[in-house]
């Protein structure tokens, strides 16, 4: 938080001192004026919602027992470290996560490198690999399992060239490979912040390295993976809070029974999102469904504060910035 | 060895050459080759649900698969918009995403505007909740707000899709004030000695010139608001609900059998807006992210 406490402070107009001016107490009523729809969302959407499902967490509450609903301390977070289900989840989440996050930062990172330099059709692989993360998620899913479907997948049928008869039950047997294989066809996200990372590096720092005698690999490990330390942590960050939220995707592979029904997923398949999702809407169990979330926060914030804290010893941010 | 002579020396040199000239083009061949094999591994999926969208039900499900489907089934199309009710969803989902998208746009660059070109108390301590919501799982404050919604009864409804839009959204907020802080201050200057307000001066000044970036952050919330299944899933009631969460079922025929061909053909359809945008926008996003300097 400290980082993005520095990285906010770039204000390059001085700080005013003293006594606090006319045009002053102006701009800062400006200020709230334009931040004002903003700040009341966050009150009422983000603030209040936080402390209230803080203090649900506390309760038996399941949506309509207003009446029968008591205070239960800390009995929900205890429940919730005591289910075996619970740490399926998370132990699947954990695999989902290592096995997305940092694959997506090498292999973005690796695409946005060959399709920075000067080439032939650059644009036309960099729109085509771009192209699945810009596709609505359901319907990417939707295109995802049949691909993969057992009987009139094509994956099947073009396996079975090599083995005739391949009948691989990718959902029900290899849930998280073709999970992993969904988030790494979606990796033109990653790519696109990288080339926009690259394109940032000033050009003459890579000559300059080259008229200094530096081979393409020395420029590359000693200018550009540098000066691109911010955006890759800004990508691990942002990938590491999403992909352990993995959700959507998940029960839409495996599917629903009916439009309204219950997740069909197995539980030894569940995420901790999923978990928490069927918990709360499938069994109305709110004021657990809260904890688990309060829990996954906790998590998620242990990770990245310690990403964070490393990152003063690996993130390489310049002093000055542009347009100050 | 001892001593080389020159005719050595430069049969050598010429031999490196043309090595390395070979090596190199050797490099590109195959590196065009990864390339190609790439692009086919990427498009594929989208191929398939093509070719599966205008197969019969039969040819769907016969085996060995066929790839190219071998009489065409246009009709799946129609089957997939005009018999089934994909417009009465099409319309909910643009009712709930054309609104939201241009409020959070407009909200967020409001805010953007406000952390770039001011400075006031606790200005830094808010833009540091502003980028720690990111963090804050969707989750933890989803249940809540859900419990809140319904008591106000405002689930079933869209008002949830305004109420969010109109407070922004941190992704956003941060790009615009990314952009905002990078333009230079004379331009402020000069419409604040003509006597702007500084209203007029972020619609007038700074909104014009922020072509690429309004185009960013409107194509990635209406692709998130489009493609979105849980929010809908959550808040909506079947009748309301969104295209996302009819398509996520496949069609049923009468007798309760899933038309997996002509829900295929239907996701086509939903597919296309989305597709369309982008190809006529992509340099716009490129331009956008970069402009907008997400590196921090």
């Amino acid at each position: 938080m400290q980082q993005l406490a520095e990285m906010t402070h770039v204000d390059g107009r001085g700080v005013r001192r003293g006594r606090r001016s006319k045009r002053a107490q102006r701009e800062a009523r400006s200020f709230y004026f334009f931040i004002a729809p903003w700040l009341l969302g966050f009150i009422f959407l983000s603030l209040i919602p936080l402390v209230f499902g803080f203090l649900m967490s506390l309760t038996n509450y399941d949506g309509f027992n207003i009446a029968t609903m008591h205070f239960m301390g800390l009995q929900n977070y205890i429940r919730a470290l005591q289910n075996p289900d619970m740490w399926i989840a998370l132990r699947n989440t954990a695999l989902y996560g290592l096995g997305t996050v940092p694959l997506g930062l090498v292999i973005g990172l690796l695409l946005a490198v060959m399709l920075n330099q000067a080439m032939r059709g650059r644009a036309f692989f960099r729109l085509i690999y771009y192209l699945p993360s810009i596709l609505p998620l359901a319907g990417a899913v939707m295109a995802w399992s049949l691909l993969f479907n057992k009987d009139s997948g094509l994956v099947n049928a073009v396996l079975s060239i090599f083995r005739p008869g391949t009948a691989i039950n990718w959902t029900t047997d290899h849930l998280l490979f073709l999970l992993y294989l969904f988030a790494w066809w979606n990796i033109g996200g990653a790519m696109v912040i990288f080339l926009a990372g690259l394109q940032g590096i000033p050009e003459e720092l890579r000559e300059a390295a080259k008229l200094d005698g530096a081979n393409r690999s020395q420029v590359f490990r000693l200018i550009t993976i540098p000066l691109l330390t911010p955006v890759i942590f800004f990508q691990l960050i942002l990938g590491l809070i999403g992909a352990l939220q993995i959700l959507d995707a998940a029960i839409l592979i495996y599917g629903r029974s009916g439009l309204s029904g219950a997740i069909n997923l197995p539980r030894d398949k569940y995420f901790y999102m999923v978990y928490d999702y069927s918990q709360v809407f499938d069994f109305q169990r709110y004021g657990y469904g809260v904890a688990l979330s309060w829990l996954f926060f906790l998590i998620v914030l242990v990770l990245s504060l310690i990403l964070i804290a490393s990152s003063r010893y690996w993130v390489h941010y310049e002093v000055s910035q542009e347009g100050n | 060895m001892g001593e080389l002579t020159l005719e050595q020396r430069k049969l050598i040199a010429s031999s490196h050459t043309t090595s390395r000239h070979f090596g190199r083009r050797l490099g590109s061949v195959s590196l065009y080759t990864g390339f190609v094999l790439l692009t086919a591994l990427f498009v594929a999926p989208i191929i398939w649900l093509l070719l599966t969208s205008l197969k019969t039900m039969s040819e769907y499900m016969r085996y060995p698969i066929t790839v190219i489907p071998e009489d065409p089934q246009w009709a799946n199309y129609y089957t997939a918009i005009i018999e089934y009710p994909f417009m009465r969803y099409a319309l909910n989902s643009l009712v709930i995403a054309i609104p939201s998208t241009i409020l959070t746009v407009l909200s967020s660059a409001l805010a953007g505007f406000g952390f770039a070109r001011h400075n006031a108390p606790f200005k830094n301590v808010l833009f540091v909740l502003v980028l720690a919501m990111i963090m804050v799982p969707r989750m933890v404050t989803v249940i809540p707000t859900f419990v809140f919604f319904s008591k106000l009864g405002l689930t079933n409804t869209y008002w949830p899709w305004i109420l969010w839009g109109l407070a922004g959204s941190s992704f956003h907020i941060f790009l615009f004030r990314q952009f905002f802080s990078a333009i230079p201050k004379d331009l402020e200057d000069a419409a604040e000695v003509d006597g702007c307000s500084r209203l007029r001066i972020f619609w007038q000044i700074f909104m014009p010139l922020s072509g690429p970036v309004i185009a960013t952050a409107a194509i990635f919330h209406f692709q998130w608001v489009w493609g979105d299944w849980f929010t809908p899933n959550i808040f909506l009631t079947q009748d309301r609900t969104t295209l996302s969460v009819l398509l996520s079922t496949a069609y049923k025929d009468p007798h309760g059998n899933a038309m997996v061909t002509v829900t295929m053909a239907a996701i086509a359809v939903y597919l296309l807006p989305m597709l369309l945008i982008f190809l006529f926008a992509q340099k716009y996003i490129v331009q956008g992210i970069v402009t907008s300097g997400i590196k921090g």
